[in-house]
């Protein structure tokens, strides 16, 4: 590509429409138009592509310049300098061929060497060298780098079903895990094995896809052995360590060198909306229970104290009565005992005295009405009516 | 001449490249390879390396020797129990006996082909002899290794190893799992119910004991204060009775003169008076009636 935009670069200046010349740039033509004139110096540049008549173009170009360079001199000298440079280029060639051997190896990377396709040897971080193409081969491969596989893949929204799982009570619950996993670092190997890594690397088709499906697998079958509130609840920690062990086993078991760091249960919910409000009422009735309870207390604590109260205020009022009682008695009883010392001593005197005082004292204030008893000429009339109307005025 | 001794040179070299690119050949530790003459097997490889075969007369096959997937689309089973599952399940197959492989199914996709009918067949036979509860939680993992040694024997005829079978996943079918989602809502709302019920339990539990507790407090007061009243109304009588009990006949007239002047104190009361009254007796004789 670079090579293109150069020649479409230098061909732009007659037509001038540069930029937009990248879609007929297709075909590898480039000294056709613009550039036929610097030929030689244009497609000396990108020889390297290596497409047949690019090669002749730069054999012609180096004839022509070295014609140029050496004008008068006939057919003799040439096929001289033509094994000079065919020997310069061969040695260059090789050196390039044995450069291309080198490879680097990240540091979290392990590199793979083949020989004709055989598994040679795995290599650490690093700069190496194998015997270049088509001897040996070499392919890095991260290992310490943590890689994580999610279950259902992508996550899941509420509503969609990848999530969906059977608990052991045979209720269904939304679940979302997220396992880290790595290729182990191990560089040895058993004999009769190749290392972890070219294990993952050689043995194992789409290796990624393996985990997901194992991951999936061993989620569910976690998930169906417990019920449904343990998954939810107090269980989490188990469900991601027993999901990890199965995991690990299942990739034990076909041997691919995969080590699963850990599994984090991300989600565990009920399955759709609905549910979900049903399981936050029973997390609201919980906390209506409390409140009832909380409520009857309040009255509890109210109502006792306030009974006590009033038990105190009865019994005060039945003492004070009592107290009142008593000391009203005594002082009648003495008051009588008083004057009952007077009239002992002039019983006739005082007796009338007093009666005399007493119904002076009442009858001041009333009205009074005076009849001879069978009296003549008089017409015992009583307005009871308008006597009984008087007395409100 | 020395121009066509090079030509020759270069006719020789391209032929000898020729016939070994035509005789050599790479296995990679991700196939094995079968050597055929006029299409008939005459030997495989199963060892990866740079291999030799007669050039022009036999060509090479490859056949992957990875640990490979055959994913199944999900299968609805019925169970011994009659219930219908969804079952996704996965295996993970190894051809392991190249020629045998390609002589009975040739390439990677009939084999796929072959395995998956017999998966299907294997996967339904399994799981329709144990009722659902089995599947999902119980027996889950005898029942894939069982799944696993019968597809295993039954594809070893075209070279196929069974690695592992897994059951990914094992779900109801739609309906049915609409039918759990209202039997779960039923379920919390059956327990949100019964909280709210304990609660009106306990509360009212308590209210009662609250009121009961008052009425008691209130009752043991009454109690107490009638027997202080009472007391007190003993005391009263008996202090009367001691002060009256002297002139019973002088106490009738002194309180009878009390009681007058309580009764008829408001002034809005009229009385009728005889003259003979007592109290008049000298309003019209200044000697007295009597």
């Amino acid at each position: 590509m670079p090579w293109q935009d150069n020649s479409g670069k230098g061909g732009s200046q007659g037509p001038g429409r540069g930029p937009t010349r990248g879609p007929w740039g297709g075909p590898p033509k480039p000294p056709g138009g613009g550039g036929g004139g610097q030929g030689p110096g244009g497609s000396g540049k990108g020889p390297g592509k290596g497409s047949p008549p690019d090669l002749d173009e730069l054999l012609n170009a180096s004839r022509q310049r070295l014609k140029r360079a050496f004008p008068r001199d006939g057919a003799p000298r040439p096929p001289q300098i033509n094994r000079q440079t065919a020997l310069l280029l061969v040695a260059g060639v090789g050196v390039l061929w044995g450069l291309s051997g080198i490879f680097q190896v990240g540091a979290s990377d392990r590199g793979v060497i083949t020989t004709f396709g055989k598994y040679d040897r795995v290599v650490g971080p690093g700069l190496h060298w194998h015997i270049p193409y088509p001897f040996q081969a070499a392919v890095a491969e991260k290992v310490t780098e943590l890689r994580e596989t999610l279950v259902p893949a992508g996550g899941s929204q509420r509503g969609s079903s990848a999530g969906l799982m059977l608990t052991g009570d045979k209720n269904i619950v939304d679940v979302v895990i997220r396992a880290q996993w790595q290729i182990s670092p191990e560089t040895a190997a058993p004999a009769g094995q190749l290392p972890p890594v070219a294990r993952y690397r050689l043995l194992i088709d789409n290796p990624e896809n393996l985990v997901l499906a194992i991951a999936e697998a061993a989620i569910r079958e976690v998930v169906g052995r417990n019920e449904l509130d343990f998954i939810q609840t107090e269980g989490r920690g188990v469900v991601m360590e027993q999901t990890r062990e199965l995991m690990q086993q299942a990739l034990d078991a076909q041997n691919t060198g995969v080590i699963i760091t850990s599994v984090n249960l991300e989600k565990a919910e009920p399955p759709t909306e609905e549910v979900n409000q049903a399981f936050l009422d029973v997390i609201a009735a919980t906390q209506d229970r409390e409140q009832y309870i909380n409520r009857a207390r309040e009255y509890a604590n109210k109502v006792v104290p306030e009974a006590r109260g009033a038990a105190q205020q009865i019994l005060e009022e039945a003492r004070a009565y009592q107290a009142q009682v008593t000391a009203d008695a005594r002082g009648q009883a003495s008051r009588f005992d008083a004057i009952y010392g007077e009239y002992a001593k002039a019983p006739e005197v005082t007796r009338q005295r007093m009666y005399l005082e007493t119904v002076e004292r009442v009858l001041g204030p009333m009205n009074k009405i005076i009849i001879e008893e069978g009296g003549q000429g008089v017409v015992p009339y009583l307005p009871l009516n308008e006597l009984n109307k008087k007395a409100p005025q | 001449m020395r121009g066509n001794a090079l030509a020759a040179a270069g006719v020789l070299i391209a032929a000898s490249f020729f016939i070994i690119a035509n005789s050599a050949f790479i296995v990679s530790e991700s196939n094995s390879a079968i050597v055929l003459q006029f299409g008939a097997p005459v030997s495989e490889h199963r060892e990866a390396g740079l291999k030799f075969k007669v050039p022009f007369v036999q060509n090479v096959v490859m056949i992957d020797k990875r640990n490979r997937e055959l994913d199944q689309d999900a299968l609805e089973i019925i169970a011994a129990n009659q219930e219908r599952l969804l079952v996704d399940a996965f295996a993970r197959y190894r051809i392991i006996n190249p020629q045998l492989f390609f002589q009975t199914v040739r390439t990677i996709d009939g084999g796929e082909l072959r395995l998956r009918t017999q998966m299907n067949q294997t996967v339904r036979r399994v799981l329709g002899e144990v009722p659902v509860d089995d599947i999902v939680s119980g027996r889950r993992n005898a029942l894939m290794v069982r799944i696993r040694e019968l597809l295993g024997a039954s594809v070893r005829e075209i070279g196929i190893e069974i690695i592992d079978v897994k059951i990914r996943r094992a779900d109801l079918p739609a309906q049915n799992s609409q039918a759990v989602f209202q039997r779960m809502i039923a379920e919390r709302n059956q327990l949100a119910q019964q909280f709210r019920a304990q609660g009106n339990e306990e509360a009212q539990k308590l209210r009662a004991q609250a009121d009961r507790e008052a009425t008691e407090i209130r009752a043991t007061a009454t109690e107490e204060s009638e027997k202080l009243r009472g007391a007190a109304d003993a005391e009263r009588n008996a202090v009367f009775a001691a002060a009256y009990g002297k002139d019973p006949e002088f106490f009738a007239f002194y309180r009878s003169l009390i009681a007058y002047e309580e009764a008829l104190r408001k002034g809005d009361s009229t009385i009728l008076l005889s003259p003979e009254s007592e109290f008049l007796r000298y309003l019209n004789n200044v000697k007295g009636r009597r």
